[in-house]
């Protein structure tokens, strides 16, 4: 009786909560999911569920994975239940699973498609068992709330079922690890032209042999520790992946996948290293759910990546790319090494810092001496601009790292970082934000624009 | 000066490399050691004028204990004479007596009579002002455990908000001779410019210019008036 009066509340809450949400900018995705746990703490456990359930976890690109495969789902005719607009902690996941059954508690949906944070492994998986588990890769993470990979793994490995097929990085030599005795397929990417073999990254979070702690070496490294690894003391070595990225052609924004001896090629969703991970793991599960290839072919061809994480435009002979950055190391070595890797000259402004953490406390910025500032020494990057409150940190760790003392500007405030630019033709301005400053960062693009159209 | 850094593979979690590469910045002369963990450390059979550990994984502590170990007198032997030792995060716990967790006990080195007790699922995360020496040191703590003991006589900081070993006590780290272990973790050494100068002191060289010191003190001065305000929440 208590699960019902559990579920009757938090659906009344919800659609209270969607008629409040019409009048205001209130959103409170969670709320139902709270008001359902606080009544019944074993909701998720009881509420019905569909018939297949597949959960996207890791470090990096989950939200990017699973917005992904909600759409392409949807696109392959699924009635998809997922939490893409809620969060994905245990309230997040209670909140989507309530809207996906009726009052009497019949599930109606065919396939929830969940984004599951690690941490909440603990809280989530004893009380519901999903099919298939993808995992986009492990590494350091918030110091306060993640710890350490080694930590998240354990956790992991402790709480996912084992009756779960796992559809796992196979270059990332962590989360490969995961539930090693469950079903499983790897999907990763071949060696291309250009591969790094040794490891050039400040910090690599696997880099000793989890069997013999020898120094593992790179057969070839993708980005920050992701890459296929072997050790040359004992013979460790990355597993093969199923799914291969053979090609990536970024003229025609095609990539080719290999799994076996059959080749599909797919539109390129976008010609980020890690977002192509993401979208070879999307092509992975869709693949071993039975999903017909055509289907995932065509759905490929018309989703996109949200907006609030990457934003392309041209004003002139000027580009604007704003890319989200997730304070966190591997997040921004990834976005450095995209950034340095494209043609012609760039102005790189950089607004990293975490303004709610600022707000509530002060920012642990443990994570800006981790990361691969270094690569803003490029030749092609011809001003950086730093912006915020933490700027003076980041002006200290970026002439740490050997950068030009001429080539950085401090700018106090988002608003004032236009005027810092140079604009010159052709030159692409990469602007890197956090997750939480997409307000800041559509200011700046906007200054920016007003400054180039005032100038034409 | 021969700087040994040790298992940086493993004792490296939040930063806390930059703290030796900085040190090879400050000082280009010198011979810059990292040990790995199935090497033989150099201060085994040479003079080395800092040894230092940054915080690792619990595994990874248990790890370099094992790889420690056999050169624990050699350990007690430097720190005795005076050698510099540096150690952020739980990288202290290495040299204590043992580490405890809900399910196992980890004999450690021995040479501090502390005892660590873990508990991993409840997790300690707090902003840190303290005082040393005159000065004020600022920074992050992020952990597992805690330590136990008495270490009135051997503290390295005065905490003056955010806690010591313990929630218990505000005495933190500990400070015998020339052996400095804090839990502070991370870029201890960007993070406070006043505390380079006191390091550089104790290595004989006084009159060393840190690089960068100038924007270091700019940064530093921003934090350690952010963690003045009397509204600055510092455990998260």
């Amino acid at each position: 009786m208590r699960f019902f009066i559990a579920l009757w509340l938090a659906k009344l809450a919800g659609f209270l909560l969607r008629i409040v949400s019409r009048f205001t900018s209130m959103r409170g995705t969670n709320f139902p999911g709270e008001v359902a746990l606080r009544i019944c703490p074993d909701f998720i456990g009881k509420v019905d569920k569909p018939e297949k359930i597949a959960v996207v976890t890791g470090t990096n690109g989950k939200t990017t994975t699973s917005n992904l495969l909600s759409s392409l789902l949807r696109e392959s005719g699924f009635d998809v239940l997922s939490n893409e607009y809620g969060s994905n902690i245990k309230t997040g996941v209670a909140t989507a699973l309530l809207n996906g059954v009726t009052w009497n508690n019949h599930s109606f949906k065919e396939i929830a498609l969940l984004e599951v944070d690690e941490r909440s492994a603990i809280r989530i998986y004893p009380y519901m068992t999903p099919d298939y588990v993808i995992v986009t890769n492990l590494s350091r993470d918030t110091i306060m709330r993640n710890a350490h990979p080694e930590y998240i793994f354990s956790m992991l490995d402790t709480y996912l079922p084992d009756s779960a097929k796992m559809i796992l990085n196979a270059d990332d030599p962590i989360s490969s690890r995961l539930k090693e005795k469950n079903t499983r397929v790897y999907y990763g990417m071949d060696q291309f032209e250009g591969d790094l073999t040794v490891d050039t990254h400040l910090i690599n979070d696997a880099k000793i042999c989890p069997h013999c702690q020898g120094l593992l070496r790179y057969r070839y490294i993708k980005y920050d520790h992701i890459g296929q690894v072997y050790c040359p003391d004992c013979g460790f070595r990355s597993p093969v992946p199923d799914y291969v990225v053979e090609t990536i052609d970024r003229e025609s924004r095609q990539i080719v996948i290999r799994k076996g001896n059959e080749k599909n090629s797919y539109h390129m969703i976008s010609d980020t290293i890690f977002n192509i991970y993401n979208e070879a793991a999307c092509i992975a599960f869709l693949t071993e759910l039975g999903v017909p290839n055509e289907k995932i072919i065509e759905g490929l061809s018309k989703v996109s990546i949200v907006d609030s994480r990457l934003k392309e435009m041209q004003i002139g002979s000027i580009r604007i790319a704003a890319i989200m950055s997730k304070g966190l190391t591997p997040a921004c070595n990834a976005v450095l090494d995209y950034t340095v890797s494209q043609p012609g000259t760039k102005e790189v402004v950089l607004y990293l810092e975490d303004k709610h953490e600022i707000a509530a406390s002060s920012e642990r910025i443990t994570w800006i001496w981790d990361s691969d500032f270094h690569l803003l020494k490029d030749t092609s990057i011809s001003k950086i601009v730093i912006t915020g409150y933490r700027r003076f940190d980041f002006y200290y760790r970026l002439l740490m790292a050997g950068i030009a003392e001429e080539k950085i500007e401090l700018a106090p405030e988002p608003k004032d970082v236009s005027d810092h630019l140079d604009l010159k033709e052709g030159t692409t301005v990469f602007v890197l934000n956090d997750i939480y400053s997409v307000s800041e960062r559509d200011l700046m693009i906007n200054m920016i624009r007003s400054r180039l159209e005032g100038n034409e | 000066m021969r700087f040994e850094y040790l298992y940086p593979e493993v004792g490296n979690l939040y930063g806390d490399s930059y703290n030796f590469r900085f040190l090879g910045k400050c000082f280009p002369e010198a011979e810059i050691i990292e040990t790995h963990l199935k090497q033989v450390p150099a201060f085994v059979s040479q003079n080395v004028d800092l040894i230092y550990l940054g915080a690792s994984t619990e595994y990874g502590q248990e790890m370099i204990i094992e790889h420690l170990c056999p050169y624990r007198e050699r350990l007690r032997e430097l720190i005795e004479s005076g050698t510099v030792f540096l150690c952020t995060g739980n990288a202290l716990e290495i040299f204590c007596k043992r580490i405890s967790d809900e399910t196992k006990e980890i004999e450690a080195l021995g040479l501090f009579d502390f005892e660590a007790k873990r508990e991993m699922l409840n997790r300690y995360n707090s902003l840190f002002l303290g005082k040393m020496e005159g000065f004020e040191i600022v920074g992050f703590k992020s952990q597992f455990s805690h330590l136990y003991g008495d270490n009135s006589e051997e503290f390295m900081i005065k905490a003056e908000k955010g806690c010591g070993i313990n929630r218990q006590t505000d005495l933190e780290g500990i400070r015998y001779k020339h052996f400095l272990g804090t839990y502070v973790l991370g870029p201890f050494l960007l993070l406070n410019p006043p505390f380079v100068r006191f390091l550089f002191r104790i290595l004989g060289e006084p009159d060393r210019i840190p690089v960068f010191e100038k924007e270091a003190y700019e940064a530093y001065q921003v934090r350690l008036k952010e963690y003045h305000r009397p509204d600055i929440k510092m455990e998260s």
